[in-house]
């Protein structure tokens, strides 16, 4: 979405919404948290949607199949081995 | 499924952060259903959704020390990365072009049917009924098709900055009718 950066920076605050259902693009998603690292009302306003929208994510309910837990298991006792991509932003939660 | 409250989520995380593995095994039986669910619904490929769950409690696992109690519930932590991955998980599956052109073919599912939580069922059906249709319809792409904003606003044929700013509308509108019920 070619959004020149001027403007941008001027309505960054009303991504909040789209930033918690994920629905920015990479760049425009790195861009929000930077700003999320100064702007307290839309960090505050981004833990608020968040539980807001876990109201919606609670409605699935479907037990994962109990191989997938055997093997969950197993993993967390060879904690170090594991090969993990490095990732991303979405641990910040 | 045994409810706990999130109370002891939030412990069970807590314990999960110093690397207790019983605390981690209860937050894996307490939380998959709800995990697994979120996933399928937007990854819906059963075998894909297994990985990508498996993936978020190994991120759980690693990363419990950063969660911070004071800015939400372990609950909602836990189903923001899983929603996360699903959604880097759709999108790296398909272009956006070809993602956009499937839904297109799908109807979109009718005023909220399918909606519960913890809340009342009937609660979080009224606060979505609630909402315009656009922003309604908006949210459920964004959220549960993994869609980017750019991707609704061509499907819905809307503005893009129409559609941000009825997804925060809709959100706050949502926010202010559940309260703070988590």
């Amino acid at each position: 979405m070619g959004v020149a950066p001027r403007r941008r920076s001027l309505d960054i605050h009303k991504d909040s919404g789209v930033y918690v259902l994920h629905a920015l693009s990479r760049s425009e998603h790195a861009a929000f948290e930077r700003h999320l690292r100064y702007c307290r009302p839309c960090a505050a306003e981004v833990d608020e949607f968040r539980r807001t929208i876990c109201h919606l994510a609670s409605d699935v309910v479907i037990p994962p199949p109990a191989s997938l837990r055997v093997r969950l298991l197993a993993q967390t006792v060879r904690r170090t081995t594991w090969k993990i991509p490095r990732s991303d932003q979405s641990n910040r939660a | 499924m045994v409810e706990s409250g999130p109370a002891d989520r939030d412990e069970l995380l807590r314990r999960v952060s110093l690397g207790d593995r019983d605390a981690f095994t209860a937050l894996y039986d307490e939380m998959s259903p709800q995990v697994y669910g979120l996933i399928r619904r937007v990854v819906c490929d059963p075998a894909q959704s297994e990985e990508v769950t498996q993936e978020v409690f190994v991120e759980v696992w690693r990363i419990a020390h950063r969660f911070d109690p004071d800015r939400g519930a372990a609950a909602t932590w836990v189903l923001t990365i899983a929603h996360r991955r699903a959604v880097d998980r759709v999108r790296s599956e398909q272009t956006q072009r070809d993602r956009v052109q499937a839904l297109a073919q799908v109807p979109l599912a009718g005023p909220a049917d399918d909606i519960a939580s913890s809340l009342d069922r009937q609660v979080v059906r009224d606060a979505m009924n609630g909402l315009t249709e656009l922003q309604r319809q908006s949210i459920e792409l964004a959220y549960f098709r993994g869609l980017t904003q750019g991707q609704i606003a061509e499907l819905l044929d809307v503005p893009l900055g129409t559609i941000k700013t009825r997804i925060r509308d809709g959100l706050i509108r949502l926010r202010d009718a559940l309260g703070e019920g988590s």
